[in-house]
C-alpha cells in the first residue's frame, strides 16, 4: 500500500461488518460453500500424475507388437518371380558364299520346318512365333532377307544387281 | 475436526495426505468462501472462484515460504483467482449510468427493511455492476491504493477513482432507502 486510503463512513461500515464474522459459519448457510465444490477440488487434485501410467504402457507395447508382427508378415512372405520368359535360342544364319556363278541363282533357303517333323525335334529347338525362321520358310518366298548385321544381298532382277553385273563385265 | 498446525497442514498436503487435504479445506473454506462472495456477482460464481483457488492452494503449496500465515497466503490466492475470473468478462470495468436499472432489482419492502446485518450488506455488494464492486473491495475493504487497483485491473487511476465514487453513490442511495423503510 502506497498510501492510506481515505475511507468514508460507507467504508467502514462494510468493512467493519464484513471483515469481523464470527469464525464460525452462519446458521442459516449463506457463507458455507456447498459440498459439490470441495468434491470438484478433490477430483481436480487426485487426477493422476502426468507421464507414463500403466495404462499408456499397455497401449505402446500393444502399438510395437503389431508394428512387429506387419513387418515380419511383410518381409517374410515369398516374393513372387517373374514369369519365365521363353528361351529365344540364336538362329543359325546360312552363311551365303561369295560366288560369281550362284550370283544370279536364288539363294538357297533353308528348309521349312514342316508339321511332319517329329515331335523330339520340336521339342529340343523351340521356335518362337514369327521368327525369322519361319518367315524365311514361307512358300513363295524364296529370297533371303537381309539379317540386321549382316551382308546385304541384292535381289537378283533390281537394277542396282544389273548395273553392278554391266560394271563387272 | 482433527486441528492442525499451518505447518502440519502444509507438509501433509505435501505428502499427498489426503486427511490434510480434507483438514484444509474445513479451515479455510468458509472464510475465503465469505471473501469471495464479495467480489462475484451471485453464489454460484463464488463457488466456482472458490472450487478455482483451492485447486491452485494444493498445486503450489510447495511455494509456501511460511514467513507469514497460511491463511493469508490463500486469500491472496483466492483475490487473485477472483480477478482472473472478473478479468475473462469483457469490460467489466464500465460505468454503469441508469441507476432505475439497477435499483429494480431490489424488492424493496423486504430487503430495505432489513437490519444491515452482514449477509444483507453481502447482497447489496452484489448487486454492484462488477467494476464498481471490484474497486469498492479493493479500497473500503482491502485496503489498497488506487495506484494499485490500477496496476492490478489494467485500469487508470482515474477510472479507478470515478469507479469507487460511483460504488459508494449506489451504496449510499440503496442504505437511504433501507433506513428510511
Amino acid at each position: 500500500m502506497t498510501e492510506q486510503p481515505a475511507q468514508s463512513p460507507i467504508d467502514d461500515l462494510f468493512r467493519k461488518t464484513l471483515e469481523n464474522l464470527p469464525d464460525s459459519p452462519a446458521e442459516s448457510g449463506w457463507d458455507t460453500p456447498s459440498e459439490r465444490v470441495w468434491q470438484h477440488v478433490q477430483s481436480n487434485i487426485s487426477q493422476p500424475k502426468k507421464g507414463w501410467g500403466t495404462q499408456s504402457l499397455v497401449l505402446m507395447a500393444a502399438l510395437v507388437v503389431t508394428i512387429a508382427a506387419g513387418l515380419y508378415w511383410m518381409f517374410s512372405r515369398p516374393t513372387e518371380t517373374p514369369a519365365a520368359e521363353p528361351v529365344v535360342t540364336p538362329i543359325e544364319q546360312p552363311v551365303v558364299a561369295p560366288s560369281t556363278s550362284s550370283e544370279n541363282q536364288p539363294v538357297a533357303s533353308p528348309k521349312p520346318s514342316t508339321s511332319t517333323g517329329s515331335a523330339k525335334d520340336t521339342q529340343s529347338k523351340p521356335t518362337p512365333r514369327n521368327s525369322t525362321e519361319e518367315q524365311k520358310a514361307k512358300p513363295g518366298d524364296n529370297t533371303a532377307q537381309p539379317l540386321p548385321g549382316s551382308k546385304s544381298t541384292l535381289p537378283p532382277n533390281s537394277t542396282e544387281a544389273q548395273k553392278k553385273k554391266g560394271e563387272k563385265n | 475436526m482433527q486441528s492442525f498446525s499451518d505447518q502440519e497442514l502444509v507438509s501433509g498436503v505435501l505428502q499427498g495426505s489426503s486427511t490434510h487435504q480434507t483438514a484444509l479445506y474445513r479451515q479455510f473454506s468458509v472464510p475465503m468462501f465469505r471473501v469471495l462472495l464479495r467480489y462475484a456477482k451471485d453464489r454460484a460464481e463464488a463457488e466456482d472462484m472458490l472450487q478455482d483457488g483451492f485447486v491452485r492452494v494444493y498445486r503450489d503449496m510447495g511455494q509456501f515460504r511460511g514467513e507469514g500465515a497460511l491463511g493469508g497466503w490463500i486469500r491472496r490466492i483466492m483475490v487473485n483467482t477472483a480477478l482472473s475470473h472478473l478479468r475473462k468478462q469483457r469490460d467489466f470495468v464500465r460505468d454503469v449510468p441508469d441507476f432505475n436499472v439497477f435499483e429494480s432489482k431490489f424488492h424493496t419492502e423486504e430487503d430495505f427493511a432489513s437490519n444491515l446485518d452482514a449477509q444483507t450488506l453481502m447482497s447489496y455488494l452484489q448487486r454492484l455492476p462488477p467494476g464498481y464492486r471490484t474497486v469498492f473491495n479493493f479500497y473500503a475493504i482491502e485496503g489498497f491504493s488506487h495506484e494499485e487497483i490500477a496496476e492490478q485491473l489494467g485500469i487508470s487511476i482515474g477510472t479507478s477513482k470515478s469507479q469507487l465514487f460511483k460504488a459508494r453513490e449506489f451504496l449510499k442511495k440503496i442504505l437511504n432507502k433501507s433506513f428510511i423503510s
